[in-house]
């Protein structure tokens, strides 16, 4: 674990003088979680992959800003996680939600819990989404979650119960029954 | 009762991230675009040095010392009680501002941090804004730069080929980089299987992602190439 946090630093380190190898060596296990995060909050594969690219980027260009103890993961996630929210805010998002979900399934089985999670997962805002996601796919620990929500600990672990709550309405009904 | 709810939860996010959102060649594609712009040395915001930060200051102060004293000499040397020239503008002091290739255009970069402030005549006591170099990034073009427009399209050997061109509306350069998202969706708005996959295909040749700059009012072609059912 210590080899890994020193690892870390070593590449920030070098990352933030310019070392573009060392940027990717850092950034890379990152990319695919920040992915999954980005298409949870968007929805939209393309807008996700998108955001991705445009947070990954910003945190080529701005590593220098990345305080001494943070963790790389957090910063990262959190780029992402704010270039998604500004990314909901442009026009063209509005114009993409009049497309979206017009496929529903027809099949039967995994394919129709996935859809049902895809609209529980709607049903709740965006940073609830993102919430949901980090805490039980990344397996984050409430503290980072609430570091890259830009909210209280208790905030957060309220935010949690509140989707969930709000999701089990539509989950559990549909797919225990 | 969150744990109750953590492996179903886990197991519906893996399904839907490994069926829908499987995403395939994500980072080779989000990464060849900072290689890209590192290359052009682009976008690489560093802090400058505390050396280069004291010889800016200095010059800073050099030039500015040098304006007043020459602003003092022509007052001298002005006639009593005549009028001073107020046609030639006074030349601005070369601060920070003027070391950022920034393009000249009334809508900042997007990407650029808040631009430094005019430098103070007393640099001890005001905060020293943060100093980026030189190679400031030309901004990547927004949706709201770009209009879209449909190009020419035609059909032949089982492709349909239809082109797309976006042209930068904005008085400033922007950049665009790799492959639009694309989804062909029916009359009735479903979207079309297979997905698009980018890269090249049909009429067009399969170039590698790469920066495309765009000027003001100029306009970049995308194609897409589908297969026309049998």
């Amino acid at each position: 674990m210590d080899f890994v946090a020193s690892r870390t630093d070593d590449l920030i380190r070098q990352a933030a003088t310019g070392d573009q190898l060392a940027f990717k060596g850092l950034v890379r296990p990152h990319l695919r979680p920040a992915f999954q995060l980005a298409v949870t909050m968007l929805g939209e594969p393309e807008a996700a992959e998108d955001a991705v690219q445009e947070a990954t980027l910003k945190a080529w260009r701005h590593l220098h800003r990345l305080r001494a103890g943070t963790s790389f993961r957090s910063w990262f996630l959190t780029v992402v996680a704010n270039q998604c929210r500004s990314e909901r805010r442009t026009a063209w998002w509005r114009v993409l939600r009049g497309l979206e979900r017009l496929d529903t399934p027809q099949a039967t089985g995994p394919e129709v819990l996935d859809w049902d999670l895809e609209q529980a997962l709607l049903s709740l805002s965006m940073d609830e989404r993102a919430a949901v996601f980090l805490r039980f796919y990344e397996d984050l620990p409430l503290q980072e979650l609430a570091r890259i929500q830009g909210i209280s600990v208790s905030g957060t672990h309220s935010r949690i119960r509140r989707a969930l709550e709000r999701m089990r309405l539509r989950i559990d009904l549909e797919v225990d029954r | 009762m969150i744990e109750d709810d953590r492996e179903k939860l886990r197991t519906a996010f893996e399904r839907a991230y490994r069926n829908r959102y499987a995403c395939p060649g994500l980072e080779e594609r989000v990464l060849s675009e900072v290689a890209d712009q590192a290359d052009r040395g682009r976008g690489r915001l560093e802090p400058l040095g505390f050396a280069t930060i004291v010889t800016l200051l200095l010059a800073i102060a050099i030039v500015g010392g040098m304006l007043i004293l020459a602003q003092l000499s022509q007052q001298r040397s002005a006639p009593a009680g005549g009028v001073q020239p107020s046609a030639a503008p006074s030349p601005t002091p070369a601060g920070p501002a003027a070391v950022i290739p920034v393009p000249t255009s009334s809508a900042p970069p997007s990407e650029s941090p808040t631009p430094n402030p005019a430098p103070s005549p007393t640099p001890n006591s005001a905060p020293i804004p943060t100093p980026i170099a030189p190679a400031v990034a030309i901004p990547r073009c927004d949706v709201q730069d770009l209009n879209l427009q449909l190009g020419g399209s035609w059909a032949g050997l089982g492709q349909l080929n239809q082109t797309f061109v976006f042209t930068n509306t904005t008085p400033h350069t922007c950049y665009l980089f790799g492959y639009p998202g694309m989804r062909f969706l029916d009359r009735s708005g479903r979207p079309l299987t297979p997905d698009p996959q980018r890269g090249g295909a049909g009429a067009f040749p399969d170039i590698s992602p790469r920066t495309v700059d765009l000027a003001p009012g100029t306009w970049h072609l995308v194609g897409s190439s589908r297969e026309l059912p049998r």
